[in-house]
């Protein structure tokens, strides 16, 4: 047990990780962490249908620039409709802000 | 053993081998479930296991939850979409609705609060989550029957954005707290409330059900699902 819970810890934890975490309107949470390699991971009691999307909503968020001219919130709204995506307390616009926060 | 039960429920319901359906049961031992996107953190995992209490992710999001064993009831209401049909908010606000109902028959007035949470008098008393695979709805809560601060504390661990600078005797509540009622009588009245105008009749598991349960179980039971994130 203890052997997979340090392998579930140190999948995100490596020699520099950034967490951010958020209670987004409608009282739920999400924490978004940036891994060594900076990867984005999300955790937290939100709402996401089909569940198996989340896997690949990381993955386009981890490949997302850090472009200011860019506009995040529109790529993520367009990512998540083209994958008939359904977020329940968790909007785009949270993801964004927390992606550029992580990025810091 | 309990959610590898409502899955295997969801299949058959899934494979027209079974009607929609309505669970209602409790955790023996106690248990912490979590939901499919917490982190494990969330659990305080030497507590449980030192206490014994089995730690099981959930296939549904939603935060933990703690079972008490003499302390809630679970529900799971299984059927196909096109019952509850595509908009899931709405299907939260009437299953939980079904809820309300139950919690009325026993003189509580209480109501939805989107997303998925009953709460009387602003207190939650019912959460629920729901899932949606393969054409078939599965949506599992609680109702608390008495609630044990202590011990949930002791195997939770809410960051302070979650509770928000409140105590959990602000944030939840019990029918014990309510009302007089019997566990017989909450039972009575869940399925007055969720089968009013509606035919049921009560059965136990299918043999496919049991024998499909004890396959699903295995994962649940894994280290690699419960530690997945």
């Amino acid at each position: 047990m203890w052997e997979k819970y340090n392998q579930a810890r140190d999948s995100r934890v490596g020699s520099r990780v950034m967490q951010v975490e958020r209670k987004v309107p409608g009282g739920k949470l999400v924490q978004m962490t940036s891994d060594s390699k900076g990867s984005i991971h999300l955790t937290g009691d939100f709402f996401l249908h089909p569940e198996d999307e989340l896997n690949s909503l990381e993955e386009f968020l981890t490949l997302l620039p850090s472009d200011n001219n860019i506009n995040i919130v529109e790529l993520i709204r367009e990512y998540i409709e083209m994958r008939n995506i359904c977020m329940i307390g968790l909007r785009p616009e949270d993801l964004a802000e927390l992606l550029f926060k992580v990025r810091i | 053993m309990n959610m590898a039960i409502d899955e295997a429920i969801a299949e058959c319901v899934g494979q027209s081998t079974a009607p929609p359906t309505l669970r209602l049961y409790s955790w023996s031992p106690g248990a912490v479930t979590i939901g499919c996107f917490q982190s494990i953190d969330e659990v305080n995992i030497h507590n449980c296991s030192r206490y014994g209490i089995d730690i099981i992710r959930r296939r549904t999001g939603g935060g933990a939850v703690y079972h008490d064993p003499s302390g809630e009831i679970t529900y799971s209401i299984i059927a196909p979409e096109h019952i509850f049909g595509s908009d899931i908010l709405a299907s939260y606000r009437e299953i939980c609705g079904y809820v309300i109902d139950s919690l009325n028959i026993l003189g509580i007035k209480s109501y939805f609060r989107p997303v998925n949470d009953i709460v009387v008098r602003g207190k939650k008393i019912s959460g629920s989550a729901q899932t949606r695979r393969s054409g078939v709805v599965l949506q599992h809560g609680t109702i608390l029957l008495s609630h044990d601060v202590e011990t949930m504390f002791s195997l939770l661990r809410p960051t302070a954005a979650k509770l928000a600078n409140r105590s959990v005797d602000e944030l939840i509540t019990s029918i014990d707290s309510l009302v007089d009622a019997s566990k017989e009588e909450i039972i009575e009245a869940l399925k007055e409330g969720f089968f009013s105008n509606k035919q049921w009749n009560e059965s136990p598991l299918l043999p496919e059900e049991i024998e499909r349960a004890r396959i699903l179980i295995e994962r649940y039971d894994s280290d690699d699902w419960t530690y997945l994130r």
